[in-house]
């Protein structure tokens, strides 16, 4: 918590109307979109395939995540995910930046589900808010396995 | 033999015998009293020159005798000279009675001078007794004795002269009264003879006359009896006629001022139309200068769209540059900040890299915003080159619309010309077929005017041709009666 208050390299991007930060430990790099292929079965906010540096990784629509809507894509973020690279994407990367921000505050109602494992913290940029949020981990495990299964498919192929 | 002749050459056939035979008549006629008055003329000659002459020589006789008688009483010179001068003229007388006197007168005429030869030698014989006695009774004796019984053979030698002259001449009278009862009697047959044949020739006119003159008078009078009425048509016909023409008159006379009127209003327009041609040809020339103008506008505004076009291809190319700057400022952008990204794990150094990483994307920033303006500035130029090209395309159309109006409104400007240049020659016709028909109406007035004294003398004229066909009827119907063909 104090290393938050001290402030967090984070990578500033726009995801639809909301100003986000990544911890800069979690990106890998940033690119232009990627082709991206869509997969069936899977979650709204879940793009579909890219390949990123000859790996299929998973591709997650941020602001759609965020907002639940729609919105335009500029740029991929690729972060590190455990298992293998995640890709975000996002609007505009705004650059590195040096986040200070705090959990959350208020009735604990307020921000459940993914939104409790999405947003680390809640900064500010100007007079707009900035979500700080934590690493890809509410990718479902079935996605992985999609993408596993394809890369098996293209192996073998 | 005359049938089938005319009735001309019948008369004339006819009239030529009876020429003929008169001619005939009248020469043989001239020949009888020729030979009649021959004839007479010698009887008067026989009667004037020798009984004259006798019973002249019996007076000339009895004058000497007188004058011997006187002398012998008086015994005067002038007596003696008168004598002389009886005697003289006595034998005179006698020689003029012996030239051209038959035998028997000249015999007489012999014994007559006998008889007076002796006679006046007594006479002369008792004159020189009276003389040289001077005694008239000496000398009257001697005359008883002597002279008185040669006296008396002279008397009875010209009492027989006379007795055979008077019985000459009577002679004569009788012969020449036979001569002229031949001659009147050969007159007479003569004249019997042309009198039968005028009666022959005569009857034969007089028949063919009936026939023949007798009905061409019949056609005559029927014909006239249709030239009255024709007349009498005509009369009524002449009169409708001069009426006609008393109007026809009055109504050329105001088509005359009509036409003068015409005229006037004609010279009008067509100075008016020669005004208006020279005002087209003005605008004539008005319209080639604003052609070449309309042609100089179309030009500048090509070489406007050229312009603007060439504009636009630099406009584009700048597009082109401005976007691969972009593109590169993006580019950095994303190096700069997986520059930074990197050397954020990476210590001092890596933070002084991120330091200029995060300078370079500030760059690459401005870069891209700047090239986003510049993108804007083109796409402003581009859509201010597009909608001026399309403004000029447009103008140009419109000038090219305008110019194909003005060609329009040129061809009609220019019919309009040739139009009023038409209208001007047409008034010029009409201007110069009024006059013509003004003076054309004035001579069919004239005309008719003519043609109204003409119908009123046709009028007057037709009353007489009436009046003559009736009297023609007339004549007809006497002519028939006198030849004797009408049936009454």
């Amino acid at each position: 918590m104090e290393q938050q208050e001290a402030g967090v390299a984070a990578l500033v991007f726009r995801a639809g109307p909301l100003f986000c930060a990544l911890p800069l430990a979690e990106v890998v790099e940033t690119m232009r979109p990627l082709p991206t292929r869509p997969l069936a079965g899977t979650p709204p906010y879940v793009r579909g395939l890219t390949i990123l540096r000859g790996e299929p990784s998973p591709v997650v629509d941020v602001p759609r995540l965020l907002t639940g809507v729609t919105s335009e894509i500029d740029r991929y973020v690729a972060v590190r995910a455990g298992r293998g690279p995640v890709v975000c994407a996002t609007g505009p990367v705004l650059g590195v930046q040096t986040v200070r921000a705090a959990p959350p505050e208020g009735p604990g109602t307020m921000f459940t589900g993914a939104s409790t494992s999405l947003v680390a913290a809640v900064g500010r940029v100007g007079t707009e808010p900035l979500l700080l949020l934590h690493g890809i981990r509410t990718v479902p495990d079935e996605v992985w396995e999609t993408a596993a299964q394809e890369t098996a498919t293209g192996a073998a192929a | 033999m005359m049938a089938g002749h005319t009735y001309g050459r019948k008369l004339g056939f006819g009239v030529g015998i009876t020429g003929v035979l008169t001619l005939l008549s009248v020469v043989v006629a001239a020949l009888c009293l020729l030979f009649v008055v021959h004839a007479k003329d010698r009887v008067v000659t026989a009667a004037t020159r020798e009984l004259s002459g006798a019973e002249n020589l019996n007076r000339l006789m009895e004058k000497r005798l007188a004058d011997y008688r006187a002398y012998l009483l008086y015994g005067t010179q002038e007596y003696a000279g008168a004598t002389a001068q009886d005697r003289t003229e006595f034998r005179a007388q006698l020689r003029d009675l012996q030239n051209g006197a038959g035998a028997t007168v000249q015999n007489l005429l012999r014994r007559v001078a006998d008889a007076e030869d002796k006679h006046a030698a007594w006479v002369d014989t008792a004159m020189a007794e009276r003389a040289r006695t001077n005694d008239p009774l000496a000398a009257a004796k001697l005359n008883n004795t002597q002279a008185v019984p040669l006296r008396r053979d002279v008397q009875a030698a010209l009492s027989a002269l006379i007795d055979q002259v008077r019985a000459d001449v009577a002679a004569d009278q009788r012969r020449s009264t036979r001569q002229a009862n031949i001659a009147i009697t050969v007159i007479v047959v003569l004249g019997v003879l042309t009198t039968g044949s005028a009666i022959l020739v005569a009857w034969r006119l007089s028949r063919d006359l009936r026939r023949e003159v007798g009905a061409a008078v019949g056609h005559i009078q029927s014909s006239s009896a249709q030239l009255e009425a024709a007349a009498a048509q005509q009369v009524d016909g002449g009169r409708d006629q001069a009426s006609a023409m008393n109007e026809i008159t009055t109504t050329i006379n105001e088509l005359l001022i009509t036409s003068r009127q015409i005229a006037d209003s004609a010279q009008r327009v067509s100075k008016i139309a020669e005004e208006t041609e020279s005002a087209a040809r003005n605008g004539d020339q008005t319209i080639d200068q604003t052609r070449a103008s309309i042609s100089a506008i179309r030009t500048q505004v090509d070489q406007i769209v050229g312009h603007m076009l060439a504009l636009g291809e630099k406009s584009q190319q700048i597009g082109v540059v401005v976007d691969l700057v972009s593109e590169l400022a993006e580019q950095t952008n994303i190096l700069a900040i997986n520059a930074t990204i990197e050397a954020s794990g990476a210590g001092e150094w890596g933070r002084r890299f991120a330091v200029v990483a995060e300078e370079i994307r500030k760059l690459a920033d401005r870069t891209a915003a700047s090239a986003k303006e510049i993108r804007a500035l083109i796409e402003d130029v581009r859509g201010a080159v597009n909608t001026t090209v399309m403004a000029t395309e447009i103008g140009a159309k419109a000038v090219d619309a305008g110019a194909r109006q003005f060609d329009d409104a040129t061809n009609s400007f220019r019919e309009i010309v040739e139009l009023v240049a038409t209208t001007n020659d047409a008034t010029r016709e009409i201007e110069l077929s009024t006059k013509q028909q003004t003076t054309a109406v004035e001579q069919v007035n004239v005309a008719v005017s003519d043609t109204a004294r003409v119908s009123r003398e046709t009028e007057s004229s037709a009353v007489q041709t009436k009046q003559t066909a009736a009297h023609l009827s007339t004549l007809s119907g006497e002519l028939l009666e006198l030849v004797g063909t009408r049936s009454h």
